[in-house]
């Protein structure tokens, strides 16, 4: 059901529920009538929780949709996020590297091999 | 200097490097987005507990011959409210994805570069041990290797430092341009579901005007002054109504300006960034949530009251 209509249904069934209640609150009604107008009441009771229901899950099944986009940026970014920690990786690495050339370099030197 | 300078460009591709100011209004915002996430779910919940208690009222109204029937309408709300949970968890896992966000944002803008500052300080030391090997073993023989190690050091760390903060803002401004439609999507929609709460035809407002008519057929049924514990729990049940729709309205008026912060937050990575505004957009975010944050904890002390009542 569109929303449009169901927001209207639902306006329909609150004014029936207002009516119920204010013919309930009338003097002389026999028991019949009574249980009558309980049991309509509370059809319309579970009338209205079906259409608030109806409506909320297909407002939030529409906010599950564009967290279900927003989640595929959300793995981009980690993934971004993990790449540049392998290039800090890579700058770490390359230092480690220049520090064993040095020692290389030192331990040449000591055996007579560097000038 | 002008030189280094040339390097640096050249390593880094580009001048544009992640300034603390940007990084500090993505901090804000991840921290404002973070409080933010369990709201929506707040209100459901809230409603969730108004309209079993409206449901509850009605019950109270009918006579010994429909006592059956009341019984099943107060099964059936209470599968309503079951129902209702689970739509709220489900809202709760669609909005955390707000939370992952934010964490990610964090992940991007945080200090990496101390990690770049202890490699740069080892690869110094290093260097300048092996220099003074290298000098020992040639002894007085040559000319001794000055110390170039605290050199070395600031270069690996100018180089690695400019490299991380201008590859972090080509990452942060990519995907929050990637995210600004989405997070504006999905709040915009949380703020349409939330507005079916609010307003006198509202869910709550519904709930209230059933409440109070409920009230006078009671009163009129039983023939008889109300007692102070029936005032006490419709009147109860009425404060709780009108701040749950003042949560809701709260929650969807912040839902709007979650966005526009988002869409300031962008501004702020663009090329030529407008902070004082973005700034602004997050002070007015940050106040929002605290008046949720509020009406939230008025709500929650509203329940364990009634709660410690009951017991």
């Amino acid at each position: 059901m569109a929303n449009t209509e169901r927001l209207a249904a639902l306006a329909r069934v609150r004014l029936a529920r207002n009516a119920i209640q204010v013919a309930q609150g009338q003097v002389g009604l026999s028991s019949d009538e009574q249980s009558r107008l309980v049991s309509l009441f509370a059809d319309l009771d579970d009338l209205e929780d079906l259409l608030i229901l109806e409506d909320i899950s297909e407002n939030v099944e529409s906010i599950r949709k564009d967290a279900d986009e927003l989640k595929d940026v959300a793995a981009s970014m980690s993934a971004s996020a993990n790449k540049l920690t392998r290039e800090l990786s890579l700058v770490d690495d390359a230092a480690k590297a220049v520090a064993g050339l040095a020692d290389v370099v030192a331990l040449a030197s000591s055996h007579g091999l560097v000038p | 200097m002008v030189a280094l300078v040339a390097v640096l460009a050249a390593v880094t591709g580009c001048g544009a490097v992640l300034t603390k100011p940007q990084a500090s209004a993505i901090q804000d915002f991840a921290q404002a987005n973070d409080t933010f996430v369990k709201l929506p779910a707040t209100v459901l919940r809230s409603y969730e507990e108004v309209h079993l208690e409206t449901r509850m009222f009605d019950a109270t109204t009918v006579g010994t011959r429909d006592a059956p029937r009341a019984v099943t309408q107060l099964m059936r709300a209470i599968e309503f409210s079951q129902q209702l949970e689970k739509v709220a968890v489900q809202l709760d896992a669609a909005t955390e994805v707000l939370s992952q966000y934010a964490a990610l944002l964090r992940k991007l803008s945080s200090d990496v570069v101390g990690g770049v500052d202890a490699t740069a300080t080892d690869l110094g030391r290093a260097l300048d041990q092996s220099i003074g090997s290298y000098n020992q073993v040639l002894g007085g023989s040559a000319t001794p290797l000055p110390s170039v190690g605290s050199a070395a050091a600031a270069a690996a760390r100018a180089v690695g430092g400019l490299y991380t903060k201008h590859r972090q803002l080509a990452y942060l401004r990519e995907f929050v341009a990637q995210a600004d439609p989405l997070v504006t999507r999905l709040t915009s929609d949380v703020g349409v579901l939330l507005g079916a709460f609010v307003g006198a035809e509202g869910y709550l407002g519904a709930d209230a005007m059933s409440i109070q008519a409920t009230l006078t057929a009671y009163a009129s049924s039983h023939g008889v002054a109300l007692t102070v514990s029936d005032v006490h729990l419709f009147g109860e049940a009425l404060r709780k109504e009108v701040l749950a729709a003042k949560l809701a309205d709260d929650v969807r008026t912040t839902s709007t300006k979650l966005a526009k912060a988002h869409a300031a937050l962008k501004g702020v990575l663009d090329p030529r960034p407008s902070l004082v505004s973005a700034r602004s957009e997050l002070q007015v975010l940050i106040t929002e949530l605290q008046a949720a944050a509020q009406v939230k904890a008025k709500l929650d002390s509203t329940n364990r009251t009634n709660q410690c009542t009951k017991e």
